[in-house]
């Protein structure tokens, strides 16, 4: 042994893993029970007890944060501490950081669980926490990034395990993505819009909603695959190797896969076929990761009788097998066609969420807590209830969803034999749903149930033993002779690559001939990158790879080049196009847009606009029609790219419980509106919309739409300064012709009310104001 | 019928790839590598299950 390797002792902190473990149990019960109780709310629409804070609109943002950012997120960050101390042979670097980490990051779950009930939001799926909480979420962020690559430096094993690749990833990764999705500008300290509108913040946010599926809720889950399954399995993995092609080919492919959200919407075709093409390609990566966790029980399959932690383990990797296999399917245009909007989507997440991420948490949590506090489980008697009880809720609410879905899909497009829809009614498909709603409930019932059994059965086991840090001596490394990281980052897999890569943009844009120039190039490069690579040794009979393993700054560079490739060739060019903008010439021959383009909302509907986001709309309502027969019958024309240009957030939605909105304009009188939103069920019988009564006590400020305005010319909406000088004479004029025509149908109202703003803007919806004439409303005898 | 050109080619470029790469590892033969990282997850570093401990720590051996 060299003088320069020395024994250290070193005790790991595992005080910071209890703390994330029992944080996220106790989030996981706050999380699931909420959605418990939203799921009550689609069969018993009462359960929100007229509280507008407890509305589905307001709460599904809190659910879902909750189940993703304050369960699996805090399950996640105790399982990296564990393993990654370990896995390095070193304490974590900062005690001081790994504390701020935690308490961070509950403070920021708290302030989320204030502000969503409260209505304040930035109304984008998964990313709705307000400016200053993400400003706190990307602090809180590079304080975990710090702490994280400050132990990678004083590590004491040369060589990085599978597992510290995907957690790499995951920093890296989920930084890009919340900044970029996050790129705002305030108008105050509780709202902001977004830089990005319409088409192209589309883009953006399903960009990072698919990625952080992708780099939240599975890179650091498979990163403690690999580190608690042999653990649990007391067998190494089944295969190294195949962890190297699963994990590069899994980061590299999963970050085009964005725009399979966004199928036959406007948004441009090249950029939804690139999302179907990667979407099929992730099921290879993905399935090789599947397979490589479950054969690392071979030779002791015999645990799965016996050893609760391994049955998790079992059913969450084949859940993610499931869920990696459903979610390319859902991806192919044919199949979204008819899932896209319909429960079959919830039910494909939920399988993600309650069985792969639940369950795998739910194992090293089994596995690590006894650990922990130096004791034994409690009670395996009561794990095995909790894993029967959750695989039985969970398959409940998976089924109830597929089932529910493919039928009201096919609900939707069924045309009777005169071409028309057969069921012209939306609520028709709503009421077909009511037994299947019942049976998610149940079902998230059941899990819920299973999780608190689970949490009760840890409390003790805690509450037995004594908290333990494990100290142990270890070797450190001698530092060999090698290229640096610079030599790594040119070396030559990365050359082949970027050649591989350049060519196969080349091909999409090539022609037929070029075509089968480029194939043949690219041929040739890929047989002599796999010939090269083989036998180019970087000296001493050492591989590329295995250098890039001992070496973290290389490995994350080329983990981020990897990240980056697929987010800038879909969004960039999106970024910059002006083509679907209708153009026109003057008469003095220049080209000018035409004075029939999308004009800005005025202030009113603008008011309206942001309430329907502060109320959670686009949690059940789409605005985006497709380009079918049976959505144009349903809703009118499909929508184009340029109507969605000024919407500062876009407000596609991804889910019908209600009807699309994109063309409600004028469709309805605005009595009916009003009657719609005081009582839903007195315009639509059996519709299981909350009522929005205290739209009526509210008043819109001018004031605040004046400041909301001028942001708005910041963003790129066209509104003069007269615009905004003229707001609150506009308002109220606006809001009067509203209020007037209600007064002659009997209803006062106050015409700066939000009620009337909400109203303003429905009535916009899919037309320009040039369509719409000084005598508006003009349906007033029908409210049905 | 472009694209079932293109997909068979790339199909049989990454086969034969794949084989190629096949046969050259068993060749070399370098898996002791793989082989030791892979085993350290299932280093000695936390307690055994049941382990209850009066004092803070229990040092372990680590090679």
């Amino acid at each position: 042994m060299s003088a320069s390797v020395q024994t250290k002792h070193v005790v790991y902190d595992d005080g910071i893993v209890r703390a994330f473990t029992l944080a996220s149990l106790i989030f996981g019960v706050v999380g699931m029970l909420v959605g418990v109780i939203i799921a009550a709310q689609l069969s018993f629409w009462q359960a929100n007890f007229g509280i507008s804070w407890l509305s589905f609109g307001r709460l599904r943002p809190l659910h879902t944060n909750a189940a993703i950012f304050a369960f699996v997120g805090n399950a996640i960050f105790a399982g990296v501490y564990y393993s990654t101390q370990r896995l390095l042979k070193t304490r974590l670097a900062s005690d001081f950081l790994s504390w701020l980490h935690f308490w961070g990051w509950q403070a920021i779950i708290a302030a989320a669980a204030i502000t969503y009930p409260l209505g304040l939001t930035q109304g984008k799926e998964y990313a709705e926490l307000i400016w200053p909480i993400d400003l706190a979420v990307v602090v809180v962020w590079v304080v975990f990034a710090i702490n994280f690559f400050w132990t990678l430096g004083k590590r004491n094993e040369k060589n990085l395990y599978v597992a510290i690749w995907f957690y790499i990833s995951t920093i890296v990764t989920i930084a890009v993505l919340y900044i970029v999705n996050n790129l705002q500008l305030p108008t105050s300290l509780v709202h902001s819009y977004p830089i990005f509108a319409g088409v192209q913040d589309a883009l953006v946010q399903w960009w990072y909603g698919h990625n952080a599926v992708g780099f939240f809720l599975t890179t650091p889950l498979l990163g403690l695959m690999y580190y608690f399954m042999p653990k649990a399995a007391e067998r190494p993995v089944y295969s190294y190797r195949l962890s190297i092609v699963h994990f590069w080919a899994l980061i590299f492919v999963y970050i085009w896969a964005g725009p399979h959200h966004l199928l036959y919407t406007a948004l441009p075709d090249w950029a939804q076929s690139l999302g179907m093409i990667f979407s099929v390609m992730l099921w290879a990566p993905s399935w090789g990761g599947m397979l490589n966790g479950l054969l690392t029980l071979r030779g002791a399959w015999d645990k799965l009788r016996t050893d609760p932690v391994i049955k998790f383990y079992v059913v969450a990797i084949t859940f993610y097998g499931m869920s990696t296999f459903e979610g390319p399917l859902l991806s192919v245009k044919s199949v979204s066609a008819l899932a896209h909007y319909t429960d079959w989507i919830i039910g494909h997440v939920h399988g993600g969420t309650l069985g792969w991420n639940g369950f795998l948490v739910a194992g090293i949590i089994y596995w690590m807590v006894p650990r922990l506090y130096g004791t034994k489980l409690f009670s395996k008697g009561l794990a095995e209830a909790h894993f029967w009880i959750g695989t039985l809720g969970m398959l409940l609410y998976v089924v109830s969803m597929w089932v529910g879905g493919v039928s009201n899909g096919l609900f939707w497009r069924a045309l009777g034999p005169d071409g028309f829809l057969q069921y012209p009614d939306f609520i028709e498909g709503l009421r077909a749903l009511r037994f299947l709603f019942l049976m998610r409930l149940v079902g998230g019932t059941l899990y819920l149930t299973g999780f608190l059994i689970m949490t009760v059965n840890i409390f003790m086991t805690v509450a037995r033993g004594k908290a333990v840090n494990v100290e142990t001596d270890v070797v450190g490394f001698e530092k060999t002779p090698g290229p640096n990281t610079w030599k790594l980052i040119a070396g030559a897999p990365m050359v082949y690559s970027a050649i591989v890569i350049a060519l196969s943009i080349l091909l999409g844009v090539s022609g037929v001939i070029t075509s089968a120039a480029v194939l043949a190039a690219g041929a040739v490069v890929v047989v002599a990158a796999i010939l090269g690579i083989g036998v180019t040794r970087q000296g001493q009979g050492t591989t590329w790879h295995r250098f890039l393993e001992g070496k973290p700054l290389a490995f994350t560079i080329i983990a981020l080049v990897a990240i980056l490739i697929g987010g800038l060739v879909e969004i960039v060019p999106l970024v910059m196009i002006r083509s679907e903008v209708p153009m026109m010439t003057n008469a003095e021959g220049v080209m000018v847009e035409s004075p029939f383009t999308q004009q800005p909302y005025s202030p009113l509907e603008l008011a309206g606009r942001d309430i329907y986001i502060r109320e959670g709309c686009y949690t059940c309502h789409s605005q985006q029609i497709r380009p079918f027969r049976h959505e144009t019958l349903r809703y009118g024309e499909y929508s184009r790219a340029e109507e969605f240009r000024y919407d500062h957030p876009f407000q596609w939605g991804s889910k019908r419980i209600g009807p699309d909105l994109a063309r409600v304009g004028g469709k309805y009188a605005n009595l009916w509106h009003y009657l719609h939103m005081n009582d839903p069920r007195s315009t639509s019988p059996d519709s299981n919309m909350p009522a929005y009564m205290h739209l009526m006590t509210r008043q819109v400020s001018t004031d605040m739409m004046m400041a909301r305005m001028e942001v708005q010319t910041k963003v790129g909406v066209p509104y003069t300064d007269e615009d905004i000088k003229s707001a609150g004479p506009n308002i109220l004029s606006q809001g009067t012709l509203i209020a007037d025509d209600l007064l002659t149908q009997g209803v006062p109202i106050d015409p700066q009310s939000e009620m009337v703003a909400m109203i303003a803007y429905l009535q916009r919806l899919g037309r320009g104001p040039q369509a719409i004439t000084a005598e508006e409303p003009v349906a007033t005898s029908e409210v049905n | 019928m472009d694209v079932l050109i293109v997909l068979v080619f790339i199909s049989l470029v990454l086969v034969v790839g794949g084989l190629i790469f096949l046969f050259r590892t068993l060749k070399e033969g370098d898996s002791e590598h793989a082989d030791r990282l892979s085993l350290l997850p299932l280093a000695k570093d936390d307690l055994a299950e049941g382990d209850n401990l009066n004092s803070q720590s229990k040092p372990k051996e680590n090679s």
